[in-house]
């Protein structure tokens, strides 16, 4: 579950603050869909919830683990419970697909199997034949849909998606979608970020964010 | 973790053995000075129960007025302890010197012996000369019929010896400092080559701990290779040490176990150095988060919400 009380995000450059008193609760097991018009702060609140950023101030509960007393060692292991793919992922350019998409598994200490999750991934979205290629080689395309492999392998507890899908052709974005899906059955908490809603999943939660507000479908958050 | 911690060494070939011939030769410097300065101590040791002073007191002196005269040298700071040798002794001392037909000859017996007062200074301490100089002016006591100390050139030797050896640990451990650091800025190198994949395994839930351990795994393998090094360089410093010794009355020479136990220790003690270096460098700071690393998440401190 993901839980935000309160919770105030300035822009990592500073000044006015994106989200201002924002609550909300994100239940686990569903497919979240949080979409507004670009700059209304989705990144910011992708940040938080993947926990690359702390909120300037209110309580953040990931994972079902509140965030305000955790040690550092802690906090990792709630960081290994999420598969996180920013709008422009890092990936690591001399490495191979095969090692970019382990590096999580590796983390989390599940390394027996983890070459073989590794290449489910990678042939159920297409780019098995780049398993070997270095990704610095591979067009943005490709290394997106790598970025999306290394956070979903291994059918992580919470997987967040800040608007990569958004940047893909249509064939190729149906394909990762269909992905998602997949892994959500299995289990997983899906949060994606997006300009507009895929309404892909059944029974899937729409939140819009605009003016610092949230707001769940059929539901105003207060802030 | 994604490859061994010691591929990216082995990419730098150059750097990575300059790193542990300076730590090696550190280490060789700080043991073979360690060795040596074992061997000294014993020599000086020895030369001090040789020529080392010694008061000679009247044979009709009291018991209380020598244990007196002897708790007062006692006191002195430069003093580690005095032995009072009674007549019997010197009687005893003097047939072994001479011979005991000679001695019979010489017609004297244990009542005209006098008592001795046998002076052990404290070893390395400062103030040899002035020792000397205190332990000479006892002459004008009553009692005292001689005070005999060691020449004065011999003592101004062995002042000079010791600041040498004082000079020498300090350059020795200024150096093993600047070793340690040259491996530490070598590691720190390979690690902010690393702050991309470092950054992206936090971001997936590396712990600190875990983040750490490929510079440390490095740095104890450097460490544990320059000490390995230095181990063996050691043996032929220990074999030469040796012969040395032997010019140093009652020196005692290294036994083949000593050289051994010297060389393991430097394997030890350069894995150590290695480890320490390694766990230090490995802690990522703010600077690994310039150039496309990503922002760094240390900022993300505990209970600061």
């Amino acid at each position: 579950m993901i839980a935000l009380f309160d919770v105030t995000i300035s822009a990592a450059s500073g000044g006015v603050p994106v989200v201002d008193g924002l609550s909300l609760k994100m239940e686990q097991g569903q497919w979240h869909e949080v979409v507004g018009p670009a700059g209304v702060g989705k990144t910011t609140l992708f940040d938080v919830i993947s926990l690359r950023r702390r909120p300037e101030s209110g309580r953040l509960v990931v994972a079902g683990r509140n965030l305000e007393r955790l040690s550092r060692n802690q906090l990792a292991e709630v960081r290994q419970q999420l598969g996180t793919c920013s709008q422009q992922p890092m990936l690591l350019g001399e490495r191979t697909a095969v090692e970019n998409v382990v590096l999580p598994m590796v983390v989390r200490g599940h390394t027996a199997g983890a070459v073989d999750d590794a290449e489910e991934t990678l042939g159920f979205l297409g780019v098995m034949e780049q398993r070997d290629r270095r990704v610095k080689a591979l067009c943005d395309q490709r290394k997106a849909l790598v970025a999306v492999a290394r956070a979903t392998v291994g059918e992580p507890k919470v997987v967040i998606i800040d608007g990569i899908h958004e940047r893909l052709e249509p064939a190729v974005r149906g394909v990762v979608l269909s992905w998602l899906e997949k892994i959500h059955e299995a289990g997983s908490t899906v949060i994606i970020f997006g300009r507009r809603p895929m309404n892909r999943a059944s029974g899937s939660v729409l939140w819009r964010l605009r003016d610092g507000e949230i707001e769940r479908t059929g539901e105003v958050e207060r802030c | 973790m994604l490859r061994s911690p010691l591929a990216s060494v082995s990419r730098q070939p150059v750097a990575a053995v300059g790193a542990v011939l300076m730590l090696g030769a550190s280490l060789w410097l700080l043991a073979a000075l360690g060795a040596s300065i074992v061997q000294l101590q014993q020599g000086t040791q020895s030369w001090w129960e040789q020529f080392g002073p010694a008061i000679f007191l009247e044979s009709s002196v009291e018991t209380e007025e020598v244990q007196s005269l002897g708790e007062e040298i006692e006191s002195w700071s430069q003093v580690s302890s005095v032995y009072v040798e009674p007549p019997e002794e010197v009687a005893d001392r003097l047939k072994e010197a001479v011979g005991r037909q000679e001695f019979e000859a010489m017609k004297v017996d244990e009542s005209m012996m006098p008592t001795v007062l046998v002076v052990e200074p404290v070893l390395w301490r400062p103030g040899e000369v002035d020792l000397a100089a205190r332990l000479e002016a006892m002459e004008v006591r009553q009692s005292v019929i001689e005070v005999d100390t060691p020449d004065p050139e011999a003592l101004s030797w062995l002042e000079r010896g010791r600041k040498l050896v004082v000079g020498a640990v300090v350059v020795v451990l200024l150096g093993s400092g600047g070793a340690a650091i040259g491996v530490g800025s070598f590691l720190r190198r390979i690690q902010r080559r690393q702050r991309r994949e470092n950054y992206l395994l936090e971001i997936f839930g590396a712990s600190p701990k875990r983040l750490r351990r490929p510079t440390m795994v490095r740095g104890m393998v450097l460490g544990a290779v320059a000490g390995l090094m230095a181990g063996v360089a050691f043996l032929p410093w220990a074999i030469w040490l040796d012969g040395f010794a032997a010019q140093w009355a009652g020196a005692e020479a290294m036994t083949a176990t000593d050289s051994a136990l010297w060389s393991l220790g430097l394997v030890a003690a350069g894995w150590a150095v290695g480890t320490v270096v390694g766990w230090r460098c490995g802690r990522p700071c703010a600077e690994d988060s310039s150039e496309g690393a990503g922002p760094s998440l240390l900022e993300w401190d505990e209970g600061a919400m």
